[in-house]
């Protein structure tokens, strides 16, 4: 049957990687997720990134990590680790393509480690051994060694996995490195009134009224690993008695956690809106008994969204899935907050952004949704800004947009304080025009592929 | 061997020294991998990425891809790309996964040349060698593939070989040496590194004379001489007195006078019973330059150089190395105790605690990445110079 004119068009659009949303709506797998993403070489801009298995992992204290991968798998993430002061926790041992043809490199790895931990100092207090994408291919069976290992060393050893081969999987790389991070947690002698904050990649901001919130049900403390200062402050994790996942990374983590020590998790991703706030603290408050009485919040919140507005007024804004998980839900929770927002890069629609997918579509049917990976944006990428306002940097190169609002990964992000963080940092990017160039802005964040 | 790097990052892989070759020439370049080479090369090696509109993707290879040989879906996604756009040629580069599994680059360029009409190409990069690797194969299969026999000569015409972002060349580094080339009336007709699109490339063979400016570069040198009998002048203008000889044995080679050979990055004395010890690490052709403009000061210095990187026995002087790993780069140290070390500001980490050398920084964009971006200088001409000068001086206060 040949296609209506309307089709075309959408066919078209498909392919430059963007559609609006309403044209979306019917069919989101034409653009978003796996099945579209392996629809197309992949671009990647240079604000492509987020934390990376190392800097990631690097937040366990007194880890080192040894990669044993070809020597070009290693190189990203040792820039990144001298970028954040990580690099004496982290070696690397380089293959040779004769080392893993022949299946040898085990022996390399029981050569080297002696004279590498006689070097570490200070001493560390867990291992982590790490193998890339060509170790999916090969399946190398390390449980021997690493027991050996662990005799011989007195502590923890692990198998971790920096495999972006896997990414379509059920445990991709940023879900794996929490899993195994958090797989170092001795089981727990005894449970304390903590709740564990695992997935984000920094702990929720102190002013956040979710602290005071649990304190009011008889929580102690929200926990999370970056206060942790020692290996033995981090084992104090495991004695949460809930683990509280705010972005899907940490879910393999708190799985896991479950199955292994019986903590309970819940997860409740970062959100933005009231609605997806209010649904967010419900559930929180099945779980935790704390009470939900926001409106004062509420009240406060609006009064800063009407006075961001005021500042930032028609200004169009673009948003990337790098600056949330919930760019959906951002961008609801600002149009109906009266801001002009524009569009969306993202790849992914999980299921938790499907409300305000699915709201944006019958209130902001012209918003556009594109594929940050879209071959298209090498050539495509504009001159003259197609947007005022960038939440998130993908979104500030792809749109050449001159005002940047620097948000990444939620961090720090939650609830109401959460959403008045980002007005905050709308109103300042107002003021921030160029004084620092993006490039400098992405390498002084220092994102890792 | 493996090696272990306690110290360093991995360097600049070979596939990066591909990539970084084709990234003006207008092709479609594809990294056959997951993600992370992908994102090395333009996160990390190149520093033209941040502007550029060049096209090279990340295949976005998946498990299940790699474990099938569903090469099919590689093929439909180049398709779609060279509909939308018009490209000179496809390059599929390889990574550690294809590597492994075999994947059959130069069967699966045939493919794309008969699904698409371009000429196609394929790298068996594996990640594994370094960044000068895969440049020089780079060059080779331009040379191979898309200069063309039957030229127009340009008399008093130079190709400019090897001159890498990788290496450090920028913009405004590439306009001085061209302005320096036009004060003896020598006009460039190509630059293989950058810059250059397919068309400069095409004409390559009718140039007088070849000017090599990174080691990497050499048997792509040697390769046009052979094959076009195109000399070679091989060295950096690292000092006024050097740029002079350097300048005089262009034109000599441009009009014919010697048929090959190199100019300034030959010695010109021994070190022997010398009383300065200078230690050059980094792109052997490079530090040979700035050896040159050390020499040019100071005749009787006695300056060793030693590179991770490309090696040519010919240009090196007794005392020099190539370096095969960090152990390797700290023994070598210790062997030569110099007063004073130049290179990286990563290799600072290589000095052995017992050495008293002073570390003179001279970033290396293949060694230490976007890390220090805003440190690089090229020490041409005057500034090579005043930089010999400093160096001089921080050995004789060491001594």
């Amino acid at each position: 049957m040949k296609a209506t004119a309307l089709e075309q068009v959408q066919q078209t659009r498909r392919n430059q990687g963007e559609m609006r949303i309403a044209d979306l709506i019917a069919n989101p797998g034409a653009l978003l997720g796996s099945s579209a993403t392996g629809a197309c070489l992949h671009y990647c801009a240079p604000t492509h990134g987020g934390w990376g298995v190392v800097r990631t992992a690097m937040l366990v204290p007194e880890l080192y990590m040894l990669f044993v991968c070809p020597s070009a798998c290693g190189r990203h993430g040792a820039i990144a680790a001298i970028e954040h002061g990580c690099k004496d926790r982290v070696g690397y041992l380089c293959i040779e393509d004769h080392e893993i043809v022949l299946g040898n490199y085990e022996d390399e790895i029981r050569n080297a480690l002696p004279a590498l931990m006689a070097q570490i100092k200070p001493a560390p207090k867990a291992f982590s051994i790490v193998v890339s994408c060509i170790d999916d291919l090969l399946g190398t069976d390390y449980d021997q060694m690493l027991e050996e290992f662990e005799d011989t060393y007195g502590i923890p050893f692990r198998l971790g996995r920096m495999n972006p081969i896997s990414l379509d999987g059920k445990l991709p790389p940023g879900k794996r490195v929490q899993r195994d991070m958090y797989d170092l947690l001795q089981a727990p002698l005894s449970r304390d009134r903590s709740i564990a904050l695992v997935g984000t990649f920094q702990p929720i901001a102190a002013e956040s009224e979710i602290h005071a919130m649990l304190k009011a049900a008889g929580w102690q403390a929200l926990r999370h690993i970056a206060n942790c200062r020692s290996f033995e402050e981090f084992q104090r994790l495991g004695a949460a008695s809930l683990n509280l996942a705010t972005r899907p990374e940490g879910l393999a983590a708190a799985q896991n956690l479950l199955e292994k020590y019986g903590t309970p998790f819940i997860f409740a991703p970062t959100s933005f809106s009231e609605t997806g706030i209010l649904r967010r603290y419900e559930d929180l408050a099945q779980a935790t008994g704390m009470a939900v009485d926001c409106a004062e919040n509420q009240a406060q919140l609006r009064v800063l969204a009407e006075a961001t507005r005021d500042e930032v007024g028609d200004r169009s804004i673009a948003i990337d899935g790098s600056a949330t998980c919930a760019p959906f839900d951002l961008a609801r929770a600002l149009i109906e907050a009266g801001f002009n927002v524009s569009a969306i890069f993202t790849e992914k629609l999980p299921d938790f952004e499907r409300p305000a997918f699915e709201w944006l579509a019958v209130h902001a049917p012209d918003l556009k949704v594109a594929l940050p990976v879209s071959p298209t944006n090498s050539w495509r990428r504009p001159d003259t800004p197609t947007a005022d306002i960038a939440i998130g940097f993908t979104a500030a190169y792809l749109t050449a947009a001159p005002h940047v609002v620097p948000i990444s990964f939620d961090e720090g992000l939650y609830g109401y304080h959460g959403m008045s963080m980002v007005y905050q940092a709308l109103r300042q990017s107002l003021s921030n025009t160029q004084s620092e160039s993006l490039e400098d802005m992405v390498n002084a964040y220092g994102l890792v592929i | 061997m493996s090696q272990l790097l306690f110290h360093l990052p991995p360097f600049a892989a070979d596939y990066s020294g591909v990539a970084s070759v084709l990234h003006d020439l207008g092709g479609l370049v594809v990294i056959h991998d997951a993600s992370g080479c992908t994102g090395s090369y333009t996160g990390y090696d190149e520093p033209r990425w941040f502007t550029s509109r060049s096209s090279v993707y990340c295949s976005g290879l998946r498990e299940e891809d790699a474990i099938l040989g569903n090469d099919e879906k590689l093929l439909d996604n180049i398709k779609r790309v060279v509909a939308e756009r018009e490209f000179f040629f496809v390059a599929v580069v390889g990574s550690p996964v294809p590597m492994l599994v075999g994947f059959d680059f130069a069967g699966f360029a045939n493919l794309i040349e008969a699904e698409t009409g371009l000429p196609a190409i394929g790298f068996t990069t594996s990640g594994m060698p370094y960044y000068h690797v895969g440049m020089a194969t780079a060059f080779k299969v331009l040379a191979e593939r898309f200069v063309i026999d039957q030229r127009p000569p340009t008399p008093e015409g130079v190709n400019i070989l090897g001159a890498s972002p990788l290496d450090d060349f920028d913009a405004a580094t590439l306009d001085a040496m061209i302005e320096c080339l036009a004060s003896v009336d020598i006009k460039p007709v190509s630059i293989w590194g950058q810059r250059s699109g397919l068309d400069a490339i095409n004409r390559a063979a009718g140039a007088s004379v070849n000017w090599v400016v990174s080691s990497a570069a050499l048997p792509l040198a040697r390769h046009m001489q052979e094959r076009w009998g195109i000399p070679y002048v091989v060295g950096l203008p690292a000092s006024p007195a050097a740029t002079e000889q350097l300048l005089a044995a262009l034109r000599r080679s441009a009009n014919g006078i010697i048929t090959t050979g190199s100019a300034s990055a030959r010695p010109t004395t021994s070190t022997n019973g010398s009383n300065v010890d200078i230690c050059l690490l980094g792109e052997q052709l490079r530090m040979n330059s700035l050896r040159i403009a050390l020499r040019c000061e100071r005749p009787d210095a006695a300056v060793n150089v030693a590179s991770f990187f490309s090696w040519d026995d010919g240009l090196a002087e007794s005392g020099d190395s190539g370096l095969d790993g960090e152990e390797h780069a700290a023994e070598y140290l210790a062997s030569l105790s110099p007063a004073v070390v130049v290179g990286d500001p990563l290799l600072r980490s290589l000095l052995p605690s017992h050495l008293q050398s002073r570390f003179i920084d001279e970033p290396h964009r293949a060694i230490s990445g976007r890390l220090f971006r805003h440190s690089l200088v090229h020490r041409f001409h005057a500034e090579g110079a005043r930089f010999a000068s400093e160096l001089l001086e921080a050995a004789d206060a060491a001594r």
